[in-house]
């Protein structure tokens, strides 16, 4: 535990905030999904073509190849530069692209890795289905091997970004007669594959995040399989711990001028006093901490299982809350829709996408603290 | 950059605190004052077996005979305290020392780190771990100034671990004009809550797998498995907030460290609240007795809470308006 003075750190910061600096973006990502689609595609292959695209992804796959503390300052850099979140790209960033990183044959790198980072393919995730939520590994997506293809029927939902994608990364059971965790498989599915619907979902919020995807004798190659036959809950777990731990820390720190901004929007409204003082002062106490996680994170010697699980559960409590001190602090104009009423309506997931707070406290219950089933 | 890994002296450091402490002021001695309702008070034999290890000479400069380490290894050592839990004006002689050797005062630093003196905290009128004829810290938004109190009252203390008097007459001995100082003070405060909440959390992970109901260990409902899991968050969280806390109050230039330090000073105090009183909870009636351990992290965290940090609403201004440049 100590300061670092690294001459390459602080460089490596300054050159990251003179290129966000003139490269980010001044108009906001459009609403619509084709138009949401290639802003998300055109932002990442613009910092691709400008080296920032993955910064701990290996050079050989077109990354900077570089540590874990680069990348927490790059991502330090974005939220400062209010540069566009990874969008559409967050499934393939964050999951699809690390998985097949650690997982894949060298045919499936060439072929989806360069295509991800240089901003062409946006991916989904297709896990959750409507009978296997926190409960994952029942899913029953089923997939029958016919000669060198599967052939795909059952249902997803919970998809993110299905509609903007091109790939999805797809849990589907291909051994029924085992033990639960061992008879799943990795499979690339590409979007335009005939018998695939994607159907949205509008949420509270309005607006339409998610989507259900329905298999209807999808027929996908076999080689396809990310990480071998009915080994895919151990591939899928790999892409999981990416997902709680560092991937999304960039989304996660947003909260910081977010508290900022409330208080402020508190002061202007001359309500910054009493209780919703003090809820306002833990909240940005709070706050810090998501930072500080940040940077624990990237310390050798963690428990990198707990510290996503607090991220998590610490985390979506924590937006949670500040959306819903942001209608205490509107009163009454709460009534009209607004940047903090749409923000408390869609801040509902966080607690529930990626597993359940609850799950979340079984598993740090279980797996950290050794408590029993 | 901010470097969170704990290096290979500092886990030495840890451990060796952990061992010394847990051997020279065990958790029984807490136990049997909360049965006995008194304490005897600590010999300077023990005292000194925890100076030796360096505990109070840690962040002093090595031109003034300290170690010339940080904050962040006081940090570290006051978890270890906490988590034990071990009595003492572990706190207010750690300030002290900084504030005699800063202030030039040698002979009295080399004392108070050679363990041949302490100094308690003084909050308002109450001195903690120090009466009469003993040198105390009062800390206030300006710096801080280590008095001897020459005249003080006992109380009852409501943690029969710690002495506590009303304070009648001081009279100064050093002082040290520094903002900061306060936010020390609670960094070093929410060091030992912090402690005490992780001492809370695994007391009741270890009781939830052995204490057996309806046929089954506790920690498997999932009422209780997800308190204990709350409280792993809660202390985690305060812990990685002080780390950072630690590291930015030693840094020149902005609020951050003041920012930073407060924040943890807070949620270390909410932390160390909740856990002792979900740990007694967890335990059912045996966690109310005088005999058990539950009780005595109860009393730890209404001390250290009340070490002159100031309350959590004494904190809303500084959380509201302190500029923290983001990102350096």
């Amino acid at each position: 535990m100590e300061m670092v003075n690294d001459k390459k750190l602080d460089e490596f910061r300054e050159e990251a905030r003179t290129w966000l600096a003139e490269n980010t973006p001044k108009e906001t990502r459009p609403p619509d999904d084709e138009g949401a689609r290639a802003f998300d595609c055109e932002w990442q292959r613009i910092q691709f073509e400008g080296g920032w695209a993955g910064v701990t992804w290996p050079k050989e796959y077109g990354g900077r190849g570089m540590s874990a503390a680069e990348q927490l300052i790059w991502f330090e850099e974005c939220v400062r530069a209010k540069a566009p979140s990874t969008g559409a790209f967050t499934v393939a960033l964050g999951h699809a692209g690390p998985t097949i990183i650690a997982a894949g044959t060298d045919e499936q790198k060439a072929a989806y890795l360069q295509p991800i980072i240089s901003g062409q393919t946006p991916w989904c995730q297709g896990f959750s289905e409507p009978g296997s939520g926190s409960d994952l590994a029942s899913l029953r997506t089923r997939a029958v091997i016919d000669g060198d293809e599967l052939v795909v029927n059952g249902q997803k939902i919970w998809t993110s970004f299905a509609m903007l994608a091109d790939y999805q990364e797809l849990l589907c059971r291909t051994d029924p007669d085992v033990p639960k965790h061992r008879g799943i498989s990795w499979v690339v599915l590409d979007m335009k594959t005939p018998g695939l619907t994607v159907r949205p979902i509008k949420t509270i919020n309005g607006m339409a995040h998610f989507a259900e995807c329905f298999y209807d004798n999808v027929r996908i190659p076999l080689k396809n399989v990310v990480g071998g036959l009915n080994n895919g809950w151990k591939t899928a777990m790999t892409t999981l711990s990416h997902e709680r731990g560092l991937g999304y820390l960039a989304s996660r720190l947003l909260i910081l001028s977010e508290a900022e901004e409330l208080i402020k929007l508190a002061d202007k409204r001359g309500v910054l006093e009493g209780r919703l003082a003090y809820e306002l002062a833990c909240m940005r106490a709070e706050a810090q901490v998501v930072h500080a996680l940040g940077y624990d994170g990237i310390a050798d010697g963690r428990n990198q299982g707990l510290i996503a699980t607090v991220n998590q559960v610490f985390n979506g409590e924590l937006g949670k809350r500040l959306s819903r001190l942001s209608l205490e602090v509107l009163a009454a104009e709460g009534l009209e829709r607004s940047q903090w009423t749409t923000s408390y309506l869609s801040s509902f997931p966080a607690t529930i996408a990626g597993g359940t707070k609850d799950i979340q406290k079984n598993i740090l219950g279980e797996r950290v603290l050794g408590l029993p089933r | 950059m901010i470097n969170l890994t704990v290096t290979s002296e500092q886990e030495e450091l840890i451990s060796t605190v952990a061992r010394a402490a847990g051997t020279e002021f065990p958790r029984t001695d807490l136990v049997r004052a909360c049965v006995e309702g008194t304490i005897a008070p600590i010999d300077d034999k023990r005292w000194r077996t925890l100076a030796e290890l360096g505990l109070f000479s840690l962040s002093v400069p090595e031109a003034a005979d300290g170690l010339g380490l940080s904050l962040a290894d006081e940090v570290l050592v006051l978890v270890e305290l906490g988590r034990v839990p071990a009595r003492g004006p572990w706190v207010g002689t750690m300030l002290a020392t900084r504030i005699a050797a800063q202030a030039g005062q040698s002979d009295l630093a080399g004392q108070l780190m050679a363990g041949e003196a302490r100094a308690g905290v003084i909050n308002g009128d109450y001195a903690v771990d120090a009466g009469a004829g003993e040198y105390g810290v009062r800390v206030t938004g300006e710096g801080g100034e280590l008095v001897r109190i020459t005249a003080a009252t006992p109380v009852p203390s409501s943690d029969e671990a710690a002495i506590v008097s009303r304070v009648e007459s001081t009279e100064p001995v050093a002082s040290l004009a520094d903002p900061r100082l306060l936010t020390r003070l609670r960094v070093l405060t929410a060091a030992y809550m912090i402690g005490v909440a992780e001492s809370a959390t695994d007391m009741s992970a270890e009781y939830a797998k052995v204490r057996h109901q309806f046929d089954k260990p506790i920690g498997s409902f999932q009422a209780v498995k997800h308190r204990c899991s709350e409280m792993a968050i809660r202390a985690y969280s305060a812990r990685a907030e002080l780390y950072v806390a630690a590291l930015l109050l030693e840094q020149d230039g902005d609020q951050a460290g003041v920012l930073e330090g407060t924040a943890a000073y807070l949620l270390s105090m909410q932390a160390a609240r909740r856990n002792v009183e979900d740990n007694v909870q967890n335990h059912g009636g045996i966690g109310v007795t005088a005999e058990h351990d539950a009780g005595v992290l109860v009393k730890r965290a209404q001390i250290y809470s009340n070490l002159g940090g100031g309350s959590e609403t004494d904190l809303v201004p500084i959380l509201l308006t302190a500029q923290r440049t983001p990102f350096n």
